[in-house]
């Protein structure tokens, strides 16, 4: 990568193929990744977010009604909002138990004769549970489902054909380990899908009109060709590894952490208490200490990084009962150690008693 | 692409020209990536070039479903 600074699919030249081929490389280990036969189905975007505005934006029309959670991102939550004041859309939210999950038979209760779309978080940025979408899918019948798969993507499996997924929106900066200002968006074949964002794509230049195939269709102007080479080593990475593995791993680290977070006087857990169905993602609070308290403890005494507050996600607080004031929330990955986690559970041990 | 010695594959999109080239590649075959020639009019930047003599491979690689291509350009 630092000796091909050209763009794909713009010039004819050998610096430009290369760059194309870096980017085909990605998007097949993608494909691989997540189950899909036809990499063109994966569009590259610049994250999660961005991804999941073509889907919404693009599925939800004039007074369409929308299926959705408490345990959403305000990354669904906002562009629906938005959409409900500018098109009159109109959205059930289906609450999740306290532990985060979603029934699927309520999510099939929501279903109305208009509803066009059912987005779903696949894994909470909060308490770090995972919902069990193939069985959503299959509780929804032909109904659009749009995963959320920011959390899960690189951590948890994902398997987008088998379990009938018709749009899955990804980042790339968190568990597939590449840099930030990566993403990208699944849309399954037979859904007609209208971009967000038209322009330049270095084919069919005599055009004035957007082509109609993928990749294509959604990869208007420059891509992010340096971002998606580090996501592509991130990708190979995983699938070296194996996304089991990886998890397995953080379900080890998870065990570790929640078995000692546990014997800690004055330390309250949120989530799911064991390490069924769930991302190493855990929330917690000490008692007679705010969030902001304990993540400022944590960095500056402890070197630990954690994210305090809300997290972008106010209704999954008001779900777990931690709204206003939020929780501290420790996420690890593929590369945190049995140690790690030990020095974490020993500041927070050292806070709660301070 | 000077003489009826090569053929010219016309493609939608760099990511059909890459999946082709690899594909061309792996079989042995030999292929050049080339900027798109002017009388390929509906194009991508970028096509591959071909020798003729390698065309009957090509046809069937495209027959039996492995390799696609939108366009053909056969010089004089």
């Amino acid at each position: 990568m630092v000796h091909v600074g050209a763009n794909p699919g713009r010039s004819g030249h050998r610096l430009s193929a290369q760059a194309a081929r870096i980017v085909f490389d990605t998007r097949q280990g993608l494909a691989e990744l997540f189950g899909v036969s036809d990499s063109r189905q994966i569009v590259f975007t610049s994250n999660a977010t961005a991804g999941l505005n073509i889907a919404l934006h693009g599925m939800l029309g004039p007074r369409d009604h929308v299926v959705t959670t408490s345990m959403e991102h305000n990354s669904v939550m906002r562009p629906l909002r938005h959409l409900a004041r500018e098109r009159g859309v109109r959205i059930t939210v289906v609450a999740a138990d306290r532990e985060g999950r979603v029934d699927p038979a309520a999510i099939r209760e929501a279903l109305e004769p208009k509803t066009r779309l059912v987005a779903i978080n696949h894994g909470s940025n909060v308490v770090g549970c995972i919902q069990p979408i193939a069985q959503i899918k299959e509780a929804i019948g032909k109904v659009p489902l749009l995963v959320d798969a920011a959390q899960t993507a690189g951590s948890y499996p994902i398997s987008i054909e088998r379990d009938g997924i018709d749009l899955l929106a990804f980042s790339g900066h968190k568990s597939l380990l590449g840099p930030a200002g990566t993403g990208g968006l699944y849309v399954r074949p037979e859904l007609d899908l209208p971009p967000l964002v038209r322009g330049g794509t270095g084919s069919r230049s005599e055009s004035d009109q957007q082509p109609d195939f993928r990749p294509d269709k959604y990869e208007s102007g420059t891509l992010n060709t340096c971002g998606i080479a580090g996501l592509g080593a991130g990708v190979r990475f995983i699938l070296e590894r194996g996304v089991e593995t990886i998890h397995n791993h953080e379900m080890n680290l998870l065990d570790v952490f929640l078995e000692r977070l546990r014997r800690i006087e004055g330390v309250v857990l949120y989530g799911p208490s064991s390490t069924e169905a769930r991302l190493p993602t855990v929330s917690l609070n000490v008692e007679g200490k705010s969030p902001s308290q304990v993540g400022g403890l944590l960095d500056k005494r402890h070197d630990i990084m954690v994210r305090v507050g809300l997290h972008c996600a106010p209704d999954a607080h008001r779900t777990i009962g931690t709204f206003p004031d939020g929780t501290v929330r420790f996420s690890a990955g593929a590369l945190n150690t049995t140690d790690e986690m030990e020095q974490a559970v020993a500041a927070v041990d050292e806070i709660a008693r301070s | 692409m000077s003489s009826g010695k090569h053929v010219v594959l016309a493609f939608d999109s760099i990511h059909d020209v890459i999946k082709a080239e690899k594909i061309i590649v792996r079989h042995g075959i030999w292929c050049d990536l080339i900027p798109t020639p002017r009388e390929l009019s509906s194009d991508c930047g970028m096509s591959i070039e071909c020798r003729t003599d390698d065309l009957p491979d090509l046809e069937s690689l495209r027959e039996n479903g492995a390799l696609e291509w939108r366009d053909i350009h056969r010089p004089e």
